[in-house]
């Protein structure tokens, strides 16, 4: 009687290239995800730049002309012929420095006597839809 | 004859698999180190802005300005030049703005990471 051997003819170069394409797999897996770490990070980086650039704007601004200006309208005029949006009267004064296409950083001054105190720097959302106060419970029923 | 046949295509085989193992492995090597290296310049770019941003808020506070260069080792912690990793430059190009700047040191050359600007104390 005639044996048939049966012999898995390949095997092992089937197992050895479906494990090679999994380390790839995972490879390319691990490499895109720095990808796009390292894209988040720049955004971040060009976030906080954006930022501090709007700061140190509003910061010249103060210090070269509301600060010099003896009244604050005055300065406002001053402000807005530099093409700053702005808005004062005899006792405050407000300016706008675009941070980004989404984000303003909002001055406001405040004359007291005749010295001026910053009671204002905050960043505010352009868009007024992202800008609206969600309904959040405050902790009284 | 067949048998000779036989050896020879499990030969070609064995070649063939261990081509494709080096080729595979190369690629999968290749991206993991390329990845590592991006994961790396990630944190280090996150850490400098985070240094420069502490000191932005410190300026912006004090009265003086603290030392025109700062050192930090590798886990960015304050150190001394000597064995320092990192340099973070404060200057004032313009009146009332500071500028920072985050430097990698290698051997003598300095290696630009981040840089940005803010306004001085008010």
């Amino acid at each position: 009687m005639k044996k048939h051997r049966i012999t898995l003819v390949g095997s092992s170069c089937l197992l050895l290239v479906f494990t090679i394409l999994i380390l790839d797999v995972l490879a390319m897996s691990a490499y895109l995800n720095a990808v796009s770490d390292q894209r988040m990070s720049q955004r971040y980086a060009a976030s906080i730049s954006a930022y501090y650039a709007a700061d140190a704007k509003a910061s010249e601004l103060y210090q070269q002309i509301v600060k010099k200006a003896q009244a604050l309208p005055a300065a406002c005029g001053l402000l807005q012929d530099q093409g700053i949006e702005c808005q004062a009267d005899d006792e405050s004064l407000t300016y706008y420095i675009d941070i980004d296409a989404s984000r303003l950083l909002k001055a406001q001054v405040k004359m007291e006597l005749t010295d001026k105190r910053i009671i204002g720097w905050q960043v505010i959302v352009k868009d007024e839809e992202l800008d609206q106060d969600y309904p959040l419970w405050q902790g009284e029923n | 004859m067949r048998k000779f046949l036989r050896e020879h295509l499990q030969l070609m085989e064995l070649l063939i698999c261990i081509l494709f193992f080096m080729a595979g492995s190369l690629m999968a090597v290749s991206l993991f180190l390329r990845a590592s290296q991006i994961e790396k310049q990630s944190q280090e770019l996150q850490s400098a802005v985070n240094a420069a941003q502490q000191q932005a808020e410190l300026l912006r506070i004090s009265d003086t300005l603290t030392e025109p260069h700062l050192y930090y080792d590798a886990s960015w912690q304050s150190c001394y030049a000597d064995n320092a990793v990192y340099r973070l430059d404060i200057s004032s190009k313009r009146e009332h703005v500071l500028s920072l700047t985050v430097y990698r040191l290698i051997h003598d050359e300095a290696e630009l990471i981040y840089s940005m600007e803010t306004g001085g104390r008010l």
